[in-house]
């Protein structure tokens, strides 16, 4: 009897406590009538979400105004309003890669580690977990997350199967060795064996994986660079060996146009650049026959420190200063749900989320060894593709001349002792 | 009104160039001034602008980047000149003289000059091309050897200067044709009867007679090859490195890619007394000529 009752006792217990927790569930159209404003830059995400956007306010009563403009103005207005701190923006696109040390220097940041943890706010389908992992780091500031990615980029290594075949390699290089090893068996008088970035600054980006997979980095733990650390020195020297001996004439010269150029008309075996340029090498009007038909997709070969690509992310942010936070939260779980970044994808924009790429009317469209590579590059990626400090361009710049240094056969170390020394004093000079 | 028509004729002198100084003055004069008080400053665009007085001044005579590009910016616009001039010079001596077909071959030759700079330069860059351009293609087909032309530090400006005379000789063609076609024909015929060879005449009437129309055409071209920008940023960004970086270039990635509008006023204020100091210069030596 007595034991009946306890029974009795605690299911009501917990009958109640569901009743309760239900009362405080998510709840969409918590925020209803409210109106927030959402600056975007001129890119193939913002033209899936205008359309979209209808659906949003339909579900929660949230107005929107999404503020468009083309990249250039598109930064220098977000700067104006998020430095000013401009309460009536709620929310905007960001690369963190490009801007996120000066946001987070500047304090301009709104971290949403409280959101996330009020099941009020956030809804339980937002599964973080669900976005590939060099994705969402790339918002994960040691303070806290200050936003959440929508698209990611990587590099992969396009290669030839049919040269492959010919010159008794079975599958793409796994190590950085192979790497070098392949190139030269690869190597003939009219095909180069390996062609990547070599332009100065533009080069950066893609040399910055070879730093990464040696072990280097761009700054130390003191903050100041890294460049000429003995990681970045090795990782230069490989850089320069592979592309002295099995690179393209001129490589000094090389930036995405002539690298994916070279390769669509069959005049590199291989060639590591940014995934996203795959419809080259698919389109009868840039690609002969022989490279369409026998393009072949791999991650990064690994390096002492394994294979560590950087990834370029955008992703959505709420502003500091917003008067409404809780409702560009909103926004933001909305656009970048499961279910939106899955129609994003299949809009032909490259979702950060790793749900949505099992997506078979997705992996129907790609061939599913760049599908694979892209997404171990994703889950490994390196946030920083660019230096982690506010002269992004000027740091890049300065880089990008050790790299044309050891291009042309100069001494390595020398420039890239210079190059760090030149960090350094843009970085003193910016923060003076 | 009769009071406001007497004051316009009293005034005439004043107000009928009045527009044109207003244009000079909002279009010439406030940007120099605006740009020589940025040269004081270390502006940061998006962030500080602070007040230092001639320190950007300072840092540019000890920059090895900035003395890079006065070298370059000297070495391209003193080996495109010349050259340029010599062209012209043939190619206005060819044009003086009648040959069939040679109205439509003045239009051709004027071409390179009427079209949109930064689409040369872009057809020019896939043509430079060390693997896939056209012109070591045609090298090959003629038995030389494949050159890596901006591809490679040494060659970046000599390749732009090709591309910079194959636009602008026609040009001076242009200015001294004219002249040419203004020295009296009573002056080669006096010659011819006096037993002057035609390099004889070409020597001594041509030149000479022509001489203060070159100086023009030195002056024009010189001024506009100092500031070149556009072939040079398009075609090479001033690399491989800094190889081929004019102040001009370093000048405008300073400010519109490194974001230092202070700094970049001052190279240019740098650049503006070179080609000053150069358009004096040539202009002292027409005041003799």
């Amino acid at each position: 009897m007595l034991r009946a009752t306890l029974r009795m006792a605690i299911l009501a217990a917990v009958a109640l406590g569901l009743a309760t927790a239900s009362a405080q569930d998510f709840d969409w159209r918590r925020f209803e009538g409210t109106s927030i404003r959402f600056m975007m830059n001129q890119h193939p995400f913002t033209n899936w979400l205008q359309p979209n956007v209808q659906e949003f306010e339909a579900l929660t009563g949230i107005n929107v105004t999404l503020e468009v403009f083309p990249e250039d103005q598109f930064r220098q207005r977000r700067i104006l309003e998020v430095s000013s701190a401009a309460p009536t923006l709620d929310g905007y696109m960001v690369m963190p890669g490009q801007v996120g040390a000066q946001y987070l220097g500047a304090g301009w940041m709104r971290y949403l580690d409280d959101f996330v943890a009020d099941p009020t706010l956030t809804n339980p389908d937002l599964d973080l977990e669900d976005f590939f992992g060099g994705a969402l780091g790339t918002f994960q500031a040691p303070d806290g997350l200050f936003g959440l990615p929508l698209q990611i980029e990587s590099s992969v290594l396009f290669y030839r199967a049919d040269l492959f075949e010919a010159a008794g390699l079975s599958g793409p290089p796994e190590t950085m060795d192979e790497l070098m090893a392949y190139a030269a068996a690869l190597e003939t008088d009219t095909v180069a064996g390996f062609a990547m970035r070599g332009r100065g600054a533009a080069a950066t980006s893609q040399t910055v994986n070879l730093l990464y997979s040696f072990g280097g980095s761009w700054m130390d733990d003191a903050g100041n660079s890294a460049l000429a650390s003995p990681e970045s020195i090795a990782a230069h020297e490989f850089y320069a060996e592979l592309m002295r001996n099995y690179g393209p004439p001129g490589p000094a010269n090389l930036h995405w146009a002539e690298v994916t150029s070279l390769y669509a008309q069959g005049q590199a075996a291989m060639i590591f650049d940014a995934n996203v340029f795959r419809p080259i090498m698919e389109d009868p009007a840039q690609s002969i026959d022989v490279v369409r038909e026998n393009t072949r997709y791999a991650p990064l070969p690994a390096g002492p420190a394994g294979s560590v690509p950087g990834v370029l992310v955008w992703g959505l942010s709420v502003n500091h200063a917003s008067q409404n936070p809780e409702a560009a939260w909103y926004f933001i779980q909305w656009a970048l749900s499961k279910e939106s970044q899955e129609s994003l994808l299949l809009f032909g924009v490259p979702a950060a989320r790793a749900s949505s790429w099992e997506n078979e009317e997705f992996q129907a469209t790609a061939p599913a060894d760049w599908i694979e590579a892209s997404q171990v590059s994703f889950e490994r990626g390196q946030p920083d593709w660019n230096p982690p400090v506010i002269p992004v361009a000027e740091v890049r710049d300065a880089y990008g001349q050790a790299i044309v240094a050891a291009l042309e056969g100069r001494d390595i170390a020398a420039a890239l002792q210079r190059a760090a020394t030149e960090v350094d004093q843009i970085v003193e000079r910016s923060e003076r | 009104m009769k009071s406001f028509s007497a004051f316009v004729d009293k005034n005439a002198r004043f107000i009928f160039p009045l527009p044109a100084v207003l244009a000079i003055l909002v279009l010439i004069v406030a940007p120099v001034v605006t740009n020589f008080v940025l040269s004081l400053y270390d502006y940061f665009v998006g962030g500080r602008a602070v007040y230092i007085g001639l320190e950007n001044y300072q840092r540019a005579f000890g920059d090895a980047r900035v003395w890079n590009g006065v070298r370059n910016t000297f070495y391209f616009t003193f080996t495109a000149v010349p050259l340029q001039l010599v062209l012209g010079i043939a190619i206005a001596t060819l044009f003086n003289r009648d040959f069939p077909g040679k109205g439509i071959a003045r239009t051709v030759i004027l071409l390179p000059m009427v079209a949109t700079p930064v689409a040369i330069a872009l057809i020019w860059a896939l043509m430079f091309n060390p693997s896939l351009g056209v012109l070591n293609y045609f090298l090959e087909s003629l038995g030389l050897p494949r050159s890596l032309w901006v591809a490679q530090s040494n060659l970046a400006i000599p390749s732009l200067v090709l591309v910079d005379t194959w636009q602008w000789s026609p040009m001076i063609a242009l200015i001294l044709l004219a002249a040419m076609q203004s020295v009296p024909a009573e002056h080669y015929e006096a010659a011819r009867i006096d037993g002057a060879s035609g390099w004889q005449s070409f020597w001594h009437i041509t030149i000479p007679s022509i001489r203060s129309a070159i100086v023009v055409a030195l002056i024009l071209r010189a001024v506009d090859a100092l500031k070149t920008f556009d072939i040079i940023y398009v075609i090479t960004e001033g690399g491989p490195g800094i190889a081929s970086e004019t102040l001009n270039v370093l000048a405008f990635k300073t400010g519109f890619q490194f974001f230092h509008a202070g700094y970049a006023a001052t190279l240019l204020i740098f650049l503006m007394f070179t080609v000053l100091g150069i358009a004096i210069l040539l202009n002292v030596i027409r005041r003799r000529v």
